[in-house]
C-alpha cells in the first residue's frame, strides 16, 4: 500500500475532503468520506472493505482491481502494465494506487484468492497469524475396549499442542461430541481449549478490534481466515454526559463513589451495542468471536474494567498496571463468545498508553530508521517520534480546541458543520459537511478557518485580527468576530482556543526533536491520526504552525491508528508481541516540570512568519 | 538614547512582549545610570499595568499576557537583585504555588509576573506543593497572602486540604488566602473558605491589593 502521497497538493490548493461510493460484489453499498488524496485502498480498508492484495501495496501484486463507475481516477504508471486499453477505459484502477480526488464511486469485485496477510495501519503488510485457530477433527467413538474420557479423545487428536480446558466446555462437550457424530471442530486460543463445536466450522472464526475512545469508540469486526474487516461501527461513548474528558470523568467519580459503577456500565453498554451492531451487519453470531482486543487511553480501560483511575488524574500520574493481567470479553460487558480472552496493549504512562501504543505498531514507527513523527491529535494529544536513534512519546494536553468544544460557533463534524475554509482574494469560499447550508465549525474547519485568516493577513501573527483588513470582521458584544456564513462565526476567543491548543503540541514535538537531535526539517514524515488528526488539512497544519514546515507529501493522514493497532494484533500473533515490546522500544518523556517547556510553549503560541 | 527614550522603549517593548530588546534597554538604562526603581515604576510597571487593562478590555489574550510578562520576567531577573539593594518596600507579600498532586504552573507564573509587576514581593514555591510546606513558608516569610493554583477538577480540593493544614497550625486568620486556576469558581472558593478567587491574572493583583487595603484598614471602633 502506499502511503498517501497524494497529498502532493499544491500549497494553496483548497483543503478537502472527497466522498466515495464502494458497490460490493454482495450489492452491499458504503459511503466514505476521506482526506483528498487518499488511495482507494486505504480508504476501503478504513471502512470495512475488503479487497484483494498480497504484495503490500507495491503495486506488483496486481490483485487490488476496482473499477471506477463516476468520478475520474487519473492513471498510474502500474495502471498501464495491469490493465489492457479496454479494462482502462471501462475504469479498472489498482486501488493502492489510485488516488482520491474528487467523488468518486467504485466497484469492488468478490475476493479471488484466500489472503495470507492482510494491509492495516499505515502500510502494514501483517501476515495472518490470529491466535484463534481453528481444527477439524473425526474422532473415533468409544467403546467398551476404548473407553476414554471425552475430554482426553479431543486433546489426544491435537497431540501437538498443550491446551488447557476450562471447566465450563465440559458441561457441553459429552452432547456436542454425540450428537455431531464425533466431527466436530476444536476453537483453540493461546493454549486454551475455548469451545469444541458441532461439524466442521472452520470457515468461520472472527474477531473484534475496538479502540474505546474518550469520545468516540469504533468497533471493527475481523474475518480471521481472510484478515478483511467484515464491518465496523462507531458510537459517541455513552460516558460523555459525565465530561468530555478524562479529567472530568475522574473528577465525576471522586465527588461520587457510585459514579464509578454507573462508568463501568456505560463503558458496556456503549462496547456491547458496538459488538452487537457489527455482527447484525455481517451476518455474524456472537458466539462465533472468539477474541476482542481493546486498545484505548489508560483511564477508559480503568473505567471499563473497574479499576480506581483516581491516581491517573494527579502527580505523579502513576498506573495501576503498564501490562493489564489476562481479561475476558465479558470483563469489558461484551457479549461475544462467552470465553473470549480480551487482549489489551500496554502503557507508556497515565497519558501515553495503549492506545499510542497500538498507533506505534499500525505505524511501523519502531521498525525503521527513518525520522517519522506520530501526532494523535486530541484533546490528550499524544505525540511520538521514531528514529534510527531510539523513540520516544509524549503526551501534550492540547485542550478541547480539536473537538471544538469551548469554540463559539463548534460542532462535531456532523452534516452542516464547516469542515473546509478558502479565502481567495477575500471571497469566502466553505466546504460543509451533507453540503447543507453551515450551522457551525468543526475541528479541521477551524484549523482552515485560522490559517486562510493568516494567510489572508486578517489575522496578524499573534493571533489578533487586523483592524479593517476585511469586510466580514465584526463585532458581536464586547468580542471582535470573523462572520464566515450568516449566525456562523470566528471570535477572537477562538483563535486563543486553537493557538493553546497548538502551541502546546508544537512545544511536544519540538521537545522530542531536540531530545534526539533531529532538526524538523529532517523529519521525513509526520503522521496525522485520531478522528481530528487525520481530517487536518496538512496545508493547513503548517500554516498554523501545528506541525513542522514540510514539503506537503511528507504529511500524511493516517486514520485511526489505534484502532488499526487493534486489528493487527488480532490478525497476527507476532505483531502483538511487537505490541507489548513497544514498551521497551519507545522512551516516555515528561513534558510537566521541564524548564525549556514554558518558554518554548510561549514561543509557539505565534502563528510561524 | 536619552533617559526618556530609554524608558518609553522599554514601556513599547514590554507591551509587545520583545524579550531580548527589553533586557537589552535595561541593561543600557544601567550602564546610563539610569536607576532601577525609575525602570522598574515609571516603565515596567505602567506597562504591564496596560497589558492587564487591554486583557480587561478584551483586546489583550493570555498569549500576549504571557509574552509580555516574560519580557517583564527577564528585566526583573536584572533589576531584582539591584532593588533589594536600595530596599525600596513592596505593597505586600505573597506566598504562592500549585497545590500537590498538580504540576501546572504556566498561569501560577503569569500572575506572579503581574504581582512582582505591581510591586508584590513573590515567594513563588513551585508546583506539586504540599500542604506542611505551605504551612512552613508562611511561618517563614509570614506573607500577606498566600495563594493556591489549581488546574485540575480532580486536583482542586487540595484547597481545602490546605486551608485545614493552615488552621490546624494555627495560622489560618494570620493570613489572606486566595485560589485560582481554570476550573476554579467564586462558588467553589466560597465553599473551601478561601479569602479571595479572581478569574484572570490582572483582576488577582487588583483583588490582592484590595484584600490587604480592607484587613490593614483602622478597624472602625
Amino acid at each position: 500500500m502506499s502511503l498517501p502521497e497524494a497529498l502532493i497538493e499544491p500549497a494553496d490548493a483548497a483543503p478537502g475532503r472527497v466522498r466515495l461510493g464502494f458497490e460490493q460484489a454482495d450489492g452491499t453499498r458504503k459511503e466514505a468520506r476521506v482526506p483528498l488524496g487518499t488511495t482507494l485502498f486505504d480508504a476501503a480498508s478504513w471502512n470495512g472493505i475488503a479487497i484483494d492484495s498480497t504484495c503490500g501495496g507495491h503495486g506488483t501484486c496486481k490483485k487490488c482491481r476496482v473499477r471506477v463507475v463516476s468520478g475520474a481516477v487519473p492513471l498510474s504508471s502500474v495502471d498501464l502494465r495491469a490493465f489492457e486499453p479496454d479494462e482502462l477505459r471501462a475504469g479498472w484502477r489498482l486501488a493502492c494506487r489510485a488516488l482520491a480526488r474528487e467523488d468518486v464511486q467504485i466497484e469492488v469485485p468478490p475476493l479471488q484468492t484466500r489472503p495470507k496477510a492482510a494491509l492495516v495501519g499505515v502500510g502494514r503488510h501483517v501476515i495472518l497469524r490470529p491466535a484463534v485457530q481453528k481444527r477439524y477433527l473425526e474422532l473415533s467413538e468409544p467403546t467398551l475396549e476404548d473407553q476414554t474420557s471425552d475430554l482426553e479423545r479431543v486433546l489426544g487428536a491435537m497431540d501437538d499442542v498443550e491446551l488447557r480446558a476450562p471447566l465450563e466446555l465440559l458441561r457441553e462437550l459429552g452432547g456436542t461430541l454425540r450428537s455431531s457424530g464425533w466431527k466436530v471442530t476444536a476453537v483453540l486460543c493461546d493454549g486454551l481449549l475455548l469451545d469444541v463445536e458441532a461439524g466442521d466450522t472452520r470457515e468461520r472464526r472472527f474477531a473484534i478490534a475496538f479502540d474505546l475512545g474518550t469520545t468516540s469508540v469504533v468497533a471493527n469486526l475481523l474475518d480471521l481466515e481472510s484478515g478483511q474487516p467484515l464491518s465496523v461501527r462507531s458510537m459517541l461513548n455513552k460516558q460523555q454526559p459525565f465530561g468530555a474528558d478524562v479529567i472530568t470523568r475522574i473528577s465525576a467519580l471522586m465527588m461520587d463513589p457510585r459514579a464509578r459503577e454507573r462508568l463501568r456500565e456505560l463503558a458496556h453498554a456503549t462496547l456491547a451495542e458496538l459488538a452487537a451492531e457489527v455482527c447484525a451487519e455481517a451476518a455474524v453470531d456472537a458466539a462465533e468471536v472468539y477474541e476482542i482486543v481493546v486498545a484505548g487511553n489508560v483511564t477508559m480501560l480503568a473505567l471499563a474494567l473497574g479499576i480506581d483511575p483516581e491516581p491517573l488524574s494527579m502527580a505523579p500520574f502513576t498506573i495501576a498496571a503498564r501490562t493489564l493481567p489476562d481479561a475476558s470479553a465479558a470483563d469489558f460487558g461484551v457479549h461475544v463468545h462467552p470465553r473470549a480472552p480480551a487482549v489489551t496493549f500496554p502503557a507508556l504512562g497515565a497519558y501515553v498508553g495503549p492506545d499510542i501504543v497500538a498507533g506505534v505498531l499500525a505505524s511501523g514507527l519502531t521498525l525503521d530508521r527513518r525520522n517519522r513523527l506520530l501526532i494523535d491529535v486530541g484533546t490528550n494529544s499524544e505525540i511520538v517520534l521514531g528514529s534510527s536513534a531510539g523513540a520516544l512519546a509524549t503526551a501534550a494536553p492540547a485542550g478541547p480546541a480539536f473537538e471544538a468544544a469551548q469554540i463559539r460557533c463548534g460542532m462535531r463534524a456532523a452534516e452542516g458543520a464547516i469542515e473546509g475554509v478558502k479565502i481567495l482574494d477575500g471571497a469566502v469560499e466553505l466546504s460543509v459537511i451533507g453540503d447543507v447550508p453551515p450551522v457551525g465549525l468543526c475541528g479541521s474547519g477551524l484549523v482552515d478557518a485560522v490559517a486562510e485568516l493568516v494567510r489572508a493577513g486578517i489575522l496578524d501573527r499573534s493571533g489578533r485580527f487586523v483592524d479593517g483588513s476585511s469586510e466580514r470582521l465584526s463585532k458581536i458584544g464586547e468580542e471582535k468576530v470573523f462572520i464566515l456564513h450568516d449566525a456562523v462565526y470566528l471570535s477572537q476567543r477562538d483563535v486563543r482556543e486553537l493557538q493553546f491548543a497548538k502551541a502546546s503540541i508544537a512545544t511536544g514535538w519540538t521537545i522530542l526533536c531536540r531530545e534526539l537531535g533531529i532538526a524538523p526539517e529532517e523529519l521525513s514524515q509526520v503522521l496525522l491520526a485520531g478522528s481530528f488528526g487525520t481530517y487536518l488539512s496538512p496545508a493547513s497544519a503548517i500554516r498554523i504552525g501545528l506541525v513542522p514546515r514540510l514539503p506537503l507529501m511528507r504529511i500524511v493522514s493516517a486514520g485511526n491508528l489505534a484502532g488499526e493497532g487493534a486489528k493487527i494484533a488480532a490478525l497476527s500473533t507476532s505483531e502483538r508481541a511487537a505490541g507489548r515490546s513497544v514498551l521497551g522500544e519507545v522512551r516516555y518523556v515528561e513534558l510537566s516540570g521541564r524548564a525549556d517547556f514554558n518558554d518554548l510553549f510561549i514561543d509557539e503560541l505565534s502563528f510561524p512568519a | 538614547m536619552t533617559h526618556e527614550e530609554i524608558l518609553r522603549a522599554l514601556y513599547d517593548n514590554t507591551l509587545v512582549g520583545n524579550a531580548p530588546e527589553v533586557r537589552e534597554l535595561v541593561e543600557r538604562g544601567l550602564e546610563d545610570a539610569l536607576g532601577p526603581e525609575t525602570m522598574l515604576y515609571d516603565a515596567l510597571i505602567p506597562s504591564l499595568e496596560e497589558v492587564g487593562a487591554r486583557f480587561e478590555r478584551g483586546d489583550f489574550f493570555v498569549p500576549e499576557m504571557l509574552i509580555a510578562a516574560r519580557a517583564m520576567q527577564g528585566a526583573l531577573d536584572i533589576l531584582r537583585p539591584l532593588l533589594a539593594e536600595t530596599g525600596a518596600k513592596p505593597i505586600g507579600t505573597f506566598v504562592m504555588g500549585t497545590v500537590k498532586g498538580d504540576v501546572h504552573d504556566i498561569g501560577k507564573n503569569l500572575v506572579n509576573i503581574m504581582l512582582e509587576g505591581a510591586g508584590f514581593t513573590v515567594y513563588d514555591l513551585g508546583v506539586n506543593v504540599a500542604p506542611e510546606t505551605f504551612v512552613a513558608k508562611v511561618t517563614e516569610h509570614e506573607p500577606d497572602i498566600v495563594g493556591f493554583s489549581a488546574f485540575l477538577t480532580t486536583t482542586m480540593p487540595m484547597f481545602k486540604a490546605n486551608i485545614n493544614a493552615l488552621e490546624k497550625a494555627g495560622i489560618r486568620d494570620e493570613v489572606i488566602v486566595m485560589v485560582g486556576g481554570a476550573p476554579v469558581t467564586q462558588a467553589y472558593a466560597d465553599v473551601v473558605g478561601a479569602d479571595g478567587y479572581a478569574s484572570d491574572a490582572s483582576t488577582a493583583v487588583r483583588l490582592a491589593k484590595d484584600l490587604i487595603a480592607r484587613r490593614r484598614a483602622p478597624v472602625p471602633a
